[in-house]
């Protein structure tokens, strides 16, 4: 075979519909937020954990939790973060922080984005998170929260202007 | 424990961001042809076949080891497909050692392969294995995630982008001396500190490719093993666990390890692993991670990962080589990877390294890591202990 | 076998699924009731092993999200991206090997998060881009081709296909679990209009949502019990040629192959006569008639005849998808695990209203890929 035959490929797209089943456990949780504005979780008696978002099965006990539910307070702390510098296809554009937040009594984390951080010097805004950084969940207006995560915002307890 | 089992061959591609010159069934072919060629096997000696292939939304072809299986010599045979995402290479191994050790089999082969070359932006497909309901609306991936985990890391022990630089610049030197290696760069200190960052603490040169190609292994029965190769590789120890961990504590993937590597030691009689293992190929496709494994793997106390790299403990001329073959940080084609690192830990055991070879290896370890931290997601942790006795 | 294996554990999901349950729900719920229908503690669970697809799933890693509620914390866990009864056999190996006592095994998939179109569009997307896959052949179109070169080398005729048809939807009415429950008639099914010559509508099983767990027991750890359990006395599997258009479509050759390993390891030589029933995958009508073929119930070309002769009904000589098989529910990565399952409850007397009396002897049947190309088989018994 020759050396310089021309090596071709070609283009494909993955299009695909799919439909997520939230189920009564998840609903229950969104729906509270959308309704209520109120962050619940499902709560193991076996091994008192605290677990949001909730599941309906404890997977270290394996039993069910699922209607134990307590309410969480919108406060919390920051546990593992990153500032995100490069643009990936079909994510946000950078520069963007994503955390993972662990809630007042919560013995899980949250993924969500840390908002209320100025991003226009990253170096400065670097040395302004910690882990363990005080955080609080604002809640979009009535009206305007679906009953998705994304319907609050989590930013720094205390908010120096 | 029924069966011993043994690794008498491997074969691997070359490795590239594309390989454009081959399909996919063609790139499976090349590590099968030429792992029976090490062993001078044929087809024929070959019983059943394990494949692994990871996420195929990064090859862009649902179950694509169904067409791949004819490459990999699998027609009328025995076959079938294991994905334990970035663990799959490893857990194809565990699966053919269980093969053998039954006792239905005599000679098995384990063929894994991905192509991440076909998609764009693997990571956009990484986004995509976080819960859809509660997870997947962040951006998370697999580079955040180990970002996270890596800043974690730092403050728990103490270590530096320097020391992960220096683990960077070991790594990509180390490549240059294994023939099938994907990066084959000169890189320095400063370099990987003035890389760009991805997500910090990670800079590009602490992140590894994205690689297509395919890596094959031959297990066989003790019996089998000792006709078939000069020196038998045998497995002594393995173990693999799945863990729920908690995102974002430092618990996480490090307390898994340890537990991990704790079984497989025990089966294998590993009570020093400082002294008893020559060569690691751990799975660390980012520099914070390897440095992490100093630790969790045994080889020291948390309080001295810092002491050890400074030390130069995981280079080529250090107590303990990690990776010479450049490691996953060089190399990822991610369904295959894990089972690169016990293809390399063999062929350490085997004396046949090269230019990579460590001296006197009686023991090799490998370990393998898939899936990631993340609201109710599992990861998946395999370690297996080589051993020429 | 080095030494026997027991299913001591069977759960199979509760129809209809609603939308109460996230998938994560059905898999905890098969998963906790097996662990209990074995009598078995988490504690003292050792391997866990699934059969899940992540397209089919639209998770990129679905075990990732699913390994939890399967069981799998601190396990020794692995997946296979095959039919569930493969995870069954992954499982058997592991006992065999002496490495673990026992293992969970789980398989699921809930179509209803999948609508129909990616279903088949995955289905297409399994082909390789170059020379299959612009052709549209996916799950509906290439099984079509291989019963029409069934039907053209053996003069089957579509009414035969119908009466398969027939039989297992009659058969499903009496399976409380079955998707489907309503009867059908044979000139009903040659009326359900072609999706694609020869396959008519009915021809096609239905997308079904499901999940199944089996718990299985290496006999040097089963402690005394009255419950009854099903052995598995063999067990065999094999793959075919990606390249459907290189093989004789209408010999599922890599099924031949499977069973040979089965029947050679469970000493079965006369299979019509020796099996008491079978669950076999039933991906079409057609389909379960070249499998009868293929299992050696009947010589190569008779499947027909058998037909006709009622051989196969549910007062047969060997009753065939007494559950009603997959043209009944079909949750696609489950089936074969639910096959075994099934088996399992005829061999132990606890099939319910649709149990085959006296049944001692059991064949299950799980299936991967397209156009048949990967075939696993297991043999059971009620008594060692
Ligand atoms: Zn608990």
């Amino acid at each position: 075979m020759s050396d310089n035959i021309e090596l071709l490929s070609i283009p494909g797209k993955w299009d695909l519909t799919y439909n997520y089943t939230a189920g009564e456990t998840i609903s229950k949780f969104l729906i509270e937020i959308r309704d209520n504005a109120r962050i619940m979780a499902t709560k193991c008696n076996q091994c008192n954990r605290v677990i949001v978002p909730p599941r309906s099965y404890c997977e270290r006990c394996f039993i069910s939790i699922k209607d134990n539910w307590v309410e969480l307070e919108p406060t919390g702390t920051l546990e593992a973060y990153t500032i995100v510098t490069y643009k990936f296809e079909g994510l946000p554009d950078p520069p963007y922080i994503i955390g993972y937040f662990r809630l007042k009594g919560a013995d899980t984390t949250i993924p969500h984005f840390l908002t209320g951080i100025d991003l226009s010097d990253l170096e400065f805004a670097r040395k302004k998170i910690k882990v363990g950084l005080p955080v609080r969940l604002i809640f979009k207006n009535r009206g305007q929260r679906e009953g998705r995560m994304t319907d609050f915002r989590i930013e720094p307890l205390q908010h120096d202007r | 424990m029924g069966q011993r089992v043994g690794i008498v061959a491997t074969g691997q591609t070359r490795y590239r961001s594309k390989r454009k010159d081959c399909s996919a069934p063609d790139m499976v072919y090349e590590a099968t042809s030429r792992a029976l060629a090490d062993a001078a096997l044929t087809l024929k000696d070959i019983d059943a076949i394990i494949f692994g292939l990871a996420p195929e939304a990064l090859d862009g072809i649902n179950s694509m080891d169904k067409w791949c299986a004819d490459a990999a010599g699998a027609r009328n045979k025995p076959f079938m497909r294991v994905h334990t995402g970035g663990a799959t290479g490893s857990s194809v191994a565990n699966a053919a050692v269980y093969h053998v050790a039954s006792g239905m089999f005599d000679t098995v082969l384990a063929v894994a392969m991905e192509r991440v070359g076909e998609t764009p932006d693997a990571q956009t497909i990484l986004n995509r294995i976080y819960d859809p309901v509660v997870a997947s609306d962040f951006g998370l991936n697999i580079i955040n995630h180990v970002a996270m985990e890596t800043s974690r890391g730092m403050e728990a022990y103490g270590f530096t982008e320097e020391h992960m630089a220096m683990i960077s610049v070991k790594n990509h030197l180390n490549a240059f001396n294994n023939p099938y290696a994907h990066l084959q760069i000169n890189v320095s200190v400063e370099d990987v500190l003035k890389s760009p960052v991805v997500c910090w603490p990670l800079k590009l040169l602490d992140c590894c490719p994205r690689s297509d190609g395919a890596c094959a292994v031959v297990f066989a029965s003790e019996k089998k093993a000792k006709r078939m190769a000069p020196v038998p590789v045998w497995v002594n120890g393995m173990a693999a666990l799945t863990d729920i961990t908690v995102p974002g504590e430092i618990r996480g993937g490090q307390e898994q390890i340890r537990l991990t590597a704790a079984r497989a030691y025990q089966m294998a009689g590993i009570d020093h692993p400082r002294e008893q293992i020559q060569v690691v190929e751990c799975y660390a496709p980012f520099s914070s991670l390897e440095l992490m494994y100093y630790e969790t793997l045994g080889f020291c106390e948390r309080k001295d990962v810092v002491k050890l790299v400074e030390s130069g403990f995981g280079a080529m001329d250090g107590e303990v080589p990690f990776v010479p073959s450049g490691g996953v940080m060089c190399t990822n084609p991610i369904g295959a990877t894990a089972l690169i690192r016990i293809a390399e830990a063999a062929i350490q055991v085997m004396g046949k390294g090269e230019k990579r070879q460590v001296p006197d290896v009686t023991n090799a370890l490998a370990t393998g890591y898939g899936g990631s931290p993340g609201p109710g997601s599992a990861s998946f942790v395999t370690v297996m202990v080589l051993g020429k006795k | 076998m080095s030494e026997h294996i027991a299913i001591t554990g069977i759960a199979q999901s509760k129809r209809p699924t609603d939308n109460k349950n996230s998938l994560a729900d059905l898999i905890f719920e098969v998963s906790s009731e097996a662990l209990a229908d074995a009598n078995l503690n988490i504690d003292q669970l050792e391997s866990v092993t699934l059969a899940a697809h992540d397209m089919m799933d639209g998770r990129a890693i679905t075990t990732m999200l699913n390994a939890a509620p399967a069981g799998a914390y601190l396990k020794d866990e692995i997946r296979v991206a095959e039919d569930g009864a493969f995870a069954l056999i992954m499982a058997c190996l592991r006992v065999l090997s002496g490495h673990f006592t026992n293992s969970l095994v789980v398989s699921w998939h809930r179509s209803s998060e999948c609508p129909d179109n990616t279903f088949h569009t995955v289905a297409n997307l399994s082909y390789d881009p170059f020379f299959y896959r612009p052709f549209a052949l996916n799950d509906v179109t290439a099984h079509a081709i291989q019963a029409q070169r069934y039907m053209h080398k053996y003069g089957v005729s579509e009414l035969h296909a119908a009466q398969i048809v027939r039989k297992n939807r009659s058969n499903g009415v009496n399976n409380l679990l079955a998707h489907l429950r309503s009867e059908v008639t044979a000139e009903e099914v040659l009326k359900s209009g072609h999706i694609s010559y020869p396959l008519k509508a009915l021809d096609l099983p239905p997308l079904s949502d499901g999940a199944c767990a089996m718990v299985i027991t290496s006999s040097k750890k089963l402690k005394s019990s009255n419950k009854p359990r099903a052995w598995i006395k063999g067990f065999g599997w094999s793959n075919d040629t990606y390249y459907s258009g290189d093989k004789e479509l209408a010999h599922l050759e890599s099924l031949s192959l499977a069973a040979n390993q089965a029947y050679q390891m469970a000493r079965i030589n006369n299979p019509f006569k020796q099996i008491d029933v079978a669950e076999i995958h039933d991906i079409t009508s057609y389909h379960e008639l070249m499998e009868y073929e293929a299992l050696n119930f009947c010589p190569g070309g008779a499947a027909g005849k058998y037909v006709d002769n009622g051989s196969f009904e549910i007062n047969g000589e060997l009753p065939i998808n007494p559950s009603g098989g997959c043209l009944s529910s079909n949750p696609y990565t489950a089936t074969g695990l639910i096959r075994v399952a099934e088996a399992a409850l005829q061999v132990t007397d606890r099939a319910g209203e649709h149990q085959i009396a006296g049944a001692k002897t059991a064949l299950a049947h799980g299936m991967s890929g397209l156009c048949a190309q990967s075939n696993c088989l297991f043999i059971l018994t009620g008594n060692i």
